[in-house]
């Protein structure tokens, strides 16, 4: 073991009674200063530790005086000793940095993942690193979201869907958050083959299925929390790579007493395009592309005080025009966009907290130039527009009790316009404002065996002048040694609603509304209960059940699965969705793997029809391994090999259960038979199922050197056994290949993508 | 294994004192993976009866039962003779579409006038009124299919009001600025409009709603050809226009009950003129 650089730094302090001493500090990575979370921390030979929170914190507090050793633990680190003297009514500030281990280095029986396990009461929580994203296969390039629909209780409607649809509930009842940043549409890139997340920059994500806690409100369903990396702190990196689709850039480095990070990423095949064009003398172009970048800057005052600032926006850009020279032109951009500025201050190692200011954007934006008729110039702009202020304090109480709370505010605004030649035109701007306080409080009721997480988030929405209150409970009551059983139930309410159907297979973003005064903010209640099993380091088991019931749902009508509707039209619904995951999990030095399942069941009601919405699967089956490849094996030897397998059961859908004539004009056909074309009379929106999907996926990474630099490339296949996932119908009459007729006509599935074959992509990646 | 898992669900569902034993048994398995340090050991009955029972519950049918109705299609008018009315029926998906309606009977009656219409032998399913059968306006007149084995569909239609063709008058001349006007003392009426050249069938028409007249000779022309045209004016009813404004998702029962389709009525006027020649407008 190595002792490594550490800053000692000891403060007097009499807020300690008694015959008592506390530690407190920070845990940080030593390459490049990435606080680690839920790193170990214990007195050795004792039972007195604590595990560092997820800004790597730590405090551990009722020392008794004395001497000991201190020992730093995380997994894939080299644990770290200390020799230390705790002195009553002192507080010993050890901020300490570890350094990465190569190999698994035996002798730490206690690990965060256990200390989490023994006291976190995290229900229905699920925590990805950069690894575990980057290691999924994915169609051209790793994401965040494809990533997360490999766990249970979260699915995607087909095989390039980048919605989340969590436990039954809808991607609109989902709060999706970069660095505070409320991100109002995720997976808008490429018509909706990306999401808005670059894994480069990606630290970490939390995803909460339900059951989230008091701190988290203003959504049905789930919370999906990412935090971006803080930036290397010790030296300059960077990072380049080039995939099929896209090329990506991440710089980072130190600043004065900080570090800052930078990564973008854009597509390149326009560019690519452009310059064929223009070289050869071709008249073709490719009018799209995306872009998005990160920007986030720490700044360490003191010890005490660090200031954060994170910048994040993209958009998707259609662009062309008509004619040489152009006659018109029309450009179409959407895109997200938001600012976020944090203060994070510890007060007394009691009492920590962060205020941040928050500004959140999204926004489309057409326009028709018409360069011989001003007259016909059109442009149609929409955004949604949050500016929200809050606050989250942790107040370590005792030993028994960490108390949560904080405040926030959030103004919110919808605008719609038009512009013409004439002027400008639009309906007022939609506004409404937020205010909550919360109040949680992690108990020790009887430790180590019961734990117990009361709390309430008590809401002031000015529309309608109403204030709610949302109670929220867990409990972690220790069966065994190694088993627990884990309770959660809440009261959630959600200010927003989107106008376009979440039934959609195709819609690339959604239209967000701020429910107004007419309508009750929708409602839902969860109720969880699960069994959680820890089967050793690295490896564990959990089963979950939940209900959720929902009331005052604002369903827009089917027909506007792609447009937008007044609020005034939307349907008013209740509904509810129960069932049960199992996810099992295993990681060690040379493979990971993981089984997710999920059985659910969901049901909407509007009046009098009951019915199983369109991404209500039954059945939904993820199995995962990943390895790195033996030297034994030729070629591939030390890569990186990842697999991954879906099952799922069919999505209900509307079948067409008959067909009609339906006639021309008879003006002309005076003695004649009119002619006619075939309509179609569809059945219960819910009476049939499509088959059942499946299909594997593989990736496979090596490590190299390019020049001198460390680099990698890397190989993704989708659809590697070229399964074809049905996800319409049509019929046919009439084969234009073969010039037959089919009477009855021949039912014909269709896939995204429509032709079922193995999609291979590659990438490089050098770093700097 | 069927056998045991019908035996534990009638145990679940029937006995007290099973239900305990079962309990028991499953608590005390349960446990068993504690004891046994990490190995996953529920019995593999339990898995199995599990994952039969999800099935057998909540395995959903895909199938959904459809009766098939009769589809007609007609449109009274007054400039011709005799009426005509086709009858059709829906298909299943699965079905071919062969006309086979047997015992169709077709009866059009209003204004004092009735007429059981006779099949065409050369196209089955189109029939005709055995004498003439003139439409006037304002009337009202009615629609009875039955067929063996359907309900019996009923129609009914208002024929809409007269109208006048102010301009062009037959004979004149126009160019493409040149308005059709038409005169109706009820605002509102539907039109539909034909344009013929050199008295053939021609390639525009259109359906439009009109106050009292309309400006311009419909459409946007790069060129049009000079030469005598020939202009078909039918004021229509509410059930055909409901008919050719139907989105595709929704079923006809435009003027229809106990079934589908169209039986709407028509009051037509035409007009020929000369179109000078002149180089149409973007």
């Amino acid at each position: 073991m190595k002792k490594i650089f550490l800053s000692p730094i000891l403060i007097w302090n009499l807020t300690c009674g008694g015959g008592f001493g506390i530690i407190n500090g920070f845990i940080a990575d030593a390459e490049n200063g990435e606080k680690l979370a839920y790193a170990d921390v214990i007195l050795k030979n004792t039972t007195m530790g604590a595990s560092s929170d997820d800004k790597g914190y730590y405090y551990i507090s009722h020392i008794p005086e004395g001497r000991y050793t201190l020992v730093f633990s995380y997994l894939g680190y080299e644990p770290l000793e200390k020799e230390i003297e705790v002195k009553a009514g002192q507080v010993l500030t050890l901020n300490v940095e570890l350094r990465q281990s190569p190999i698994e280095m035996p002798g730490v029986t206690v690990s965060a993942e256990r200390e989490r396990f023994e006291k976190n009461v995290e229900v229905s929580h699920i925590t990805f690193t950069q690894r575990e994203i980057k290691s999924v296969p994915g169609l051209f390039e790793s994401d965040l979201i494809k990533t997360l629909q490999l766990m249970p209780g979260v699915i995607g409607m087909h095989d390039l869907s980048n919605k989340l649809y969590v436990r039954g509930g809808s991607p609109d009842e989902n709060l999706v958050l970069l660095d505070g940043i409320i991100i109002y549409n995720p997976a808008t890139h490429l018509f909706g083959l990306f999401s808005t997340f670059q894994p480069d920059a990606v630290k970490e994500a939390e995803l909460y299925a339900g059951g989230f806690p008091a701190k988290y409100g203003d959504r049905l369903s789930a919370v999906l929390d990412v935090t971006t990396k803080e930036g290397n702190s010790k030296k300059y990196e960077g990072n380049a790579s080039v995939g099929l689709i896209t090329s990506k850039l991440l710089v980072e480095g130190p600043i004065p007493k900080g570090s800052f990070l930078f990564s973008g990423r854009r597509t390149y095949f326009d560019a690519l395009v452009w310059g064929y064009s223009h070289i050869f003398n071709k008249d073709v172009e490719l009018p799209y592309y995306f872009y998005d970048g990160v920007a986030k800057i720490n700044y360490n005052h003191s010890n005490d005080n660090r200031l954060t600032l994170t910048g994040f926006g993209g958009a998707d850009v259609i662009s062309f025009s008509e004619g040489e020279p152009p006659s018109d032109k029309v450009d179409l951009l959407w895109g997200n966009r938001g600012i976020s500025g944090r203060w994070r201050r510890t007060f007394t190692p009691k009492l920590y907290g962060e205020v941040l200011g928050v500004w959140s954007n999204f926004f489309t934006d057409l326009s028709y130039i018409d360069y011989y008729d001003s007259t016909a110039n059109l442009r149609l702009y929409e955004k949604i527009q949050s500016l929200t202020g809050k606050s989250d304090f942790t107040y370590i109480h005792n030993e028994k009790h960490t108390l949560d709370f904080g405040f926030q505010e959030e103004n919110l605004g919808v605008k719609q316009h038009w512009e013409v030649e004439e002027g400008t035109f639009g309906p007022p701007e939609q506004k409404s404002n937020l205010m909550a306080i919360y109040f949680q409080d992690r108990w020790q009721l009887v430790k180590p065996i019961v734990y117990i997480q009361p709390g309430i988030r008590l809401i002031y929405y000015n529309q309608g002048n109403r204030f709610l209150y949302n109670p929220r409970f867990g409990l972690k009551y220790r069966i065994q040694e190694n088993s627990a059983l884990n309770i959660s139930a809440g009261k959630y309410n959600q200010f927003l609603t989107t106008i376009n159907s979440q039934e959609s297979y195709f819609s690339v973003f959604d239209f967000w509304r701020p429910v107004d005064s007419i309508h009750h903010p929708p409602v839902g209640y969860h109720f969880i209960c699960g069994i959680e099993k820890w089967l050793g380091e690295g490896m564990n088991f959990n089963i979950e059940g939940y209900y959720k019931k929902y009331y005052n749902l604002l369903i827009p009508r089917e027909e506007n699965l792609f447009f937008s509707v007044p609020t005034e039209n939307l349907r008013t619904g209740n509904g509810y969705a129960t069932g049960f995951d199992i996810f099992i999990k295993k990681s060690f030095r040379d493979y990971f793997g993981w089984i997710s399942y999920t059985f659910g069941y969901t049901r909407r009601v509007i009046g009098d029809i009951s019915y199983f919405p369109r991404y209500d699967r039954r059945h939904n089956l993820n199995v995962i391994f990943g390895l790195i490849i033996p030297k034994s094996i030729p070629i591939i030897k030390n890569g990186k090999l990842d697999l991954r397998w879906y099952f799922g059961t069919g999505l209900p859908y509307e079948e067409n259960i008959a067909r009609y004539c339906y006639y021309y004009s008879d003006f002309d056909t005076i003695n004649e038979y009119p002619g006619s074309w075939w309509r179609y009379i569809k059945g219960n929106r819910d009476a049939f199922r499509l088959p059942a999907s499946h299909r594997l996926d593989l990736h496979y990474e090596k490590e190299i050197k390019i020049f001198g630099f460390n680099g990698g490339w890397y190989l993704d296949v989708m659809n590697v056994y070229a399964r074809k996932n049905v996800l319409f119908y049509d019929y046919e009459y009439f084969d234009y290949n073969t010039g037959k007729l089919y009477d009855p006509p021949r039912k014909v599935g269709y896939s995204i993508p429509p032709i079922a074959i193995p999609i291979p992509s590659f990438g490089f990646n050098l770093r700097l | 294994m069927v056998i045991l898992f019908c035996h534990s669900k009638l145990r679940l569902l029937f006995g007290t004192k099973n239900l305990k034993f079962i309990s028991l048994r499953f608590r005390r398995n349960f446990t068993g993976i504690n004891s046994l340090n990490g190995n996953l050991s529920l019995p593999r009955v339990y898995h199995l009866m599990i994952f039969v029972f999800m099935l057998s519950v909540f395995c959903e049918k895909n199938s959904e039962e459809y009766q098939p109705q009769l589809n007609v299609y007609c449109i009274l008018r007054n400039d011709v003779p005799y009426q005509k009315v086709v009858v059709d029926r829906t298909y299943r998906m699965d079905e071919k579409a062969i006309y086979d309606l047997e015992d169709v009977q077709v009866i059009l009656s209003g204004d004092g006038v009735c007429d059981t219409l006779i099949e065409d032998y050369a196209n089955s399913g189109l029939f005709r009124t055995r004498d003439t059968f003139p439409i006037f306006t304002g009337k009202t007149y009615y629609l009875q299919v039955s067929a063996r084995g359907f309900d019996t569909l009923t129609g009914i239609t208002t024929v809409p009001d007269s109208f006048e063709i102010i301009s062009p008058e037959n004979g004149d001349t126009a160019d493409i600025y040149s308005a059709l006007v038409i005169y109706n003392n009820r605002p509102g009426n539907w039109y539909y409009i034909t344009f013929y050249y050199q008295d053939s069938i021609s390639t525009f028409e259109q359906l439009m709603q009109i106050v009292s007249k309309i400006g311009g000779i419909p459409g946007d022309y790069w060129a049009i050809d000079t030469g005598f045209y020939y202009a078909r004016v039918s004021a229509v009813d509410t059930n055909f226009v409901a008919y050719y404004l139907l989105p595709s998702d929704s079923l006809p029962h435009c003027g229809v009950k106990n079934g589908l389709g169209l039986f709407g009525s028509s009051f037509t006027k035409s007009v020929r003129f000369y179109l000078k020649e002149e180089w149409g407008i973007d």
